[in-house]
């Protein structure tokens, strides 16, 4: 297996406000790469600077050898597809919406769709399971449902890696399992990268198959789950008591809270 | 999926022919008294007559104005709603049209038009100038360390067409009467020109302008859903941004130039045209040009023949029937805007 996306020694920020400290990190390719860590400890920030949305200051990001910034904006866009956490919905309807998925592989002066096109758009909407909302618009359908378009909308893109930022952070948990489920079955059947912001610790542990703890704009602990995941990190990071347990099925982390008052009877 | 193609072509036909319909009418009716028969066969006659001359020098410059007006207006309605993704905004909204007035205001108060070789260029060259000054304005307070900052060039926009109109009050106290009248007469729009060159420069520029505009048809549906998600898409909004807001304040300060003040074709048409055609830019464009050129060429007809020989600001008509059309149209259809 080999890297798919490097950075080395990378600073970026959002001019003298918060910045990225020195981050290397090597994410393999087929993998899927989970980025945690507390409110303001800059993942959504080294998200939007591999994603090329936010200039680093210093240092070089490569995917698959080559430099990202020298490589022309359309051509980064056929290999990195982004999903966000929240979208302000557009008042189109979900296949238009997903159809925009092609516009890096539109021609200057194209005045339809190509057959291609819609040929990936209806794949892609089978994929992510819309086709019974494909004619409703984006703003009239719930948050899962949008959450299902823009994955569809980022698949249209025939990405090499996938970023999502916090994708399931509205979503209940019908919504949350089934919008990772998916993602996990994609990832088994083509060996697509995903690089993956979350915020539920419990999620993470259950979906990803690597970790990236970061804290402060620097990144703490690098690893697999069962490595990583026990209740020292978590204090650590997080300043919150909790315990770590296994997932009886699973077996994989899973992190228990404490509240203050049982705290106080033990 | 192949039908929204044909849908598309289907469209832009029917307001082909409706604009061909629109063009021939308004060449066969007017104030004279021609009857269609005698307006069509001046037309085609080779002889010089005083019909072939109310049609073709009076008649024909005006529609070509209204064409190459309403569709720049409402071309630069389409971008400018686009790249501030905001419903509201029109090509007067950001104060290209207040540099304009400004312009024409302060020519006829100094009276400068005495310029003895300028002629009848002095009020709409002076108009571009103005606007010309406000575009340039605009873009050095809005652009910061290579990036335009879309939402602050509407801000500053509002913010001089504050000040121009308030200058304008200034530069009306100040003038005279014979002045003000002028200068009032020119705010209200109209499309009576009679210098050939301004209206070739009109269409050229327009029709250019759509062209231009065009290859940034997709750059706008990426602008659709946010800068960020257009950056992901591909798109270098830095270029498209700037490329977008030059040809639209371009277009529409030499319209305002031209014409003066004509309101509504920009604010309503695109609407009108989203809920007929779509919202993809690369239909939207052309649908709007077109409808503009249709929507204006019809009410300068109406406006200047319904209390004949008298006539009317193009801008009533524009207004009155635009809005209350427009009303009717969102109270039968169920998407929003």
């Amino acid at each position: 297996m080999s890297i798919l996306l490097e950075l080395r020694n990378v600073f970026s920020g959002y001019g003298h406000q918060f910045r990225l400290e020195n981050i290397s990190l090597s994410v393999m390719e087929h993998r899927i790469t989970g980025i945690i860590g507390p409110n303001g400890s800059g993942k959504t920030t080294l998200l939007k600077t591999i994603s090329r949305f936010l200039k680093p200051e210093k240092g070089t990001i490569s995917l698959d050898g080559t430099n990202i910034w020298s490589m022309n904006i359309k051509t980064f866009s056929r290999k990195v597809a982004v999903i966000n956490q929240y979208m302000e919905t557009a008042c189109i309807p979900v296949f238009d919406y997903v159809m925009m998925g092609r516009i890096p592989y539109h021609k200057g002066f194209q005045l339809f769709n190509s057959d291609t096109d819609i040929e990936k758009t209806e794949m892609n909407i089978k994929i992510a399971g819309i086709d019974t909302i494909r004619d409703k618009f984006l703003d009239s359908i719930s948050l899962g449902e949008v959450q299902m378009a823009q994955f569809a909308k980022a698949l249209n893109q025939e990405p090499v890696l996938l970023l999502m930022d916090e994708p399931t952070s509205h979503l209940d948990i019908k919504h949350q399992v089934g919008m990772l489920d998916l993602v996990r079955k994609y990832n088994f059947k083509t060996g697509l990268t995903i690089i993956i912001v979350l915020h539920d610790l419990n999620l993470a542990s259950e979906y990803c198959d690597e970790l990236i703890i970061m804290k402060n704009g620097i990144i703490r602990y690098t690893g697999m789950p069962s490595e990583i995941m026990n209740y020292r990190t978590i204090e650590e990071i997080y300043e919150t008591v909790v315990i770590v347990e296994r997932n009886p099925l699973s077996q994989k982390p899973y992190v228990f809270l404490i509240s203050e008052e049982q705290m106080k009877k033990n | 999926m192949k039908r929204r193609a044909y849908r598309s072509v289907f469209i832009i036909s029917i307001l082909l022919f409706v604009l061909a319909a629109v063009v021939l009418l308004s060449l066969c009716i007017g104030s004279s008294g021609l009857t269609l028969s005698q307006s069509i066969n001046a037309m085609f006659s080779s002889k010089d007559s005083i019909e072939r001359s109310i049609v073709m020098d009076i008649r024909l410059p005006r529609i070509l104005l209204g064409f190459a007006v309403g569709g720049a207006l409402s071309l630069a309605g389409v971008i400018l709603q686009g790249l501030f993704r905001n419903p509201l905004v029109e090509p007067y909204t950001i104060g290209i049209s207040g540099g304009a007035a400004l312009g024409v205001a302060f020519c006829i108060t100094f009276r400068l038009q005495a310029i003895q070789y300028l002629g009848s260029f002095i009020l709409p060259l002076s108009g571009f100038l103005g606007s010309l000054l406000v575009i340039i304005l605009l873009y050095i307070t809005a652009v910061r360390s290579n990036s335009l900052n879309i939402q602050k060039v509407l801000l500053v926009g509002v913010m001089f067409s504050f000040i121009s109109s308030s200058l304008m009050l200034l530069i009306m106290s100040l003038s005279k009467t014979e002045s003000l009248e002028r200068i009032i007469f020119w705010m209200m729009g109209s499309l009576d020109q009679n210098n050939w060159g301004l209206i070739r420069a009109a269409i050229i520029l327009s029709v250019f302008s759509l062209i231009a505009g065009y290859f940034f048809s997709i750059d706008l549906n990426a602008l659709s859903l946010g800068e960020e998600q257009a950056v992901h898409l591909g798109i270098d909004i830095e270029r498209s941004k700037r490329y977008l807001f030059i040809i639209s304040s371009i277009i529409t300060g030499f319209c305002v130039s031209v014409a003066g003040v004509i309101g509504f074709v920009g604010l309503m048409l695109p609407h009108f045209m989203r809920l007929v055609a779509g919202r993809d830019n690369r239909i939207l464009l052309i649908t709007s040009f077109l409808g503009g050129s249709c929507f204006l060429i019809l009410s300068d007809t109406i406006a200047r023949t319904i209390i004949a020989p008298q006539e009317l600001p193009v801008g009533v008509i524009t207004g009155l029937f635009g809005g209350i059309l427009f009303i009717y149209l969102l109270s039968i259809r169920k998407a929003g805007i």
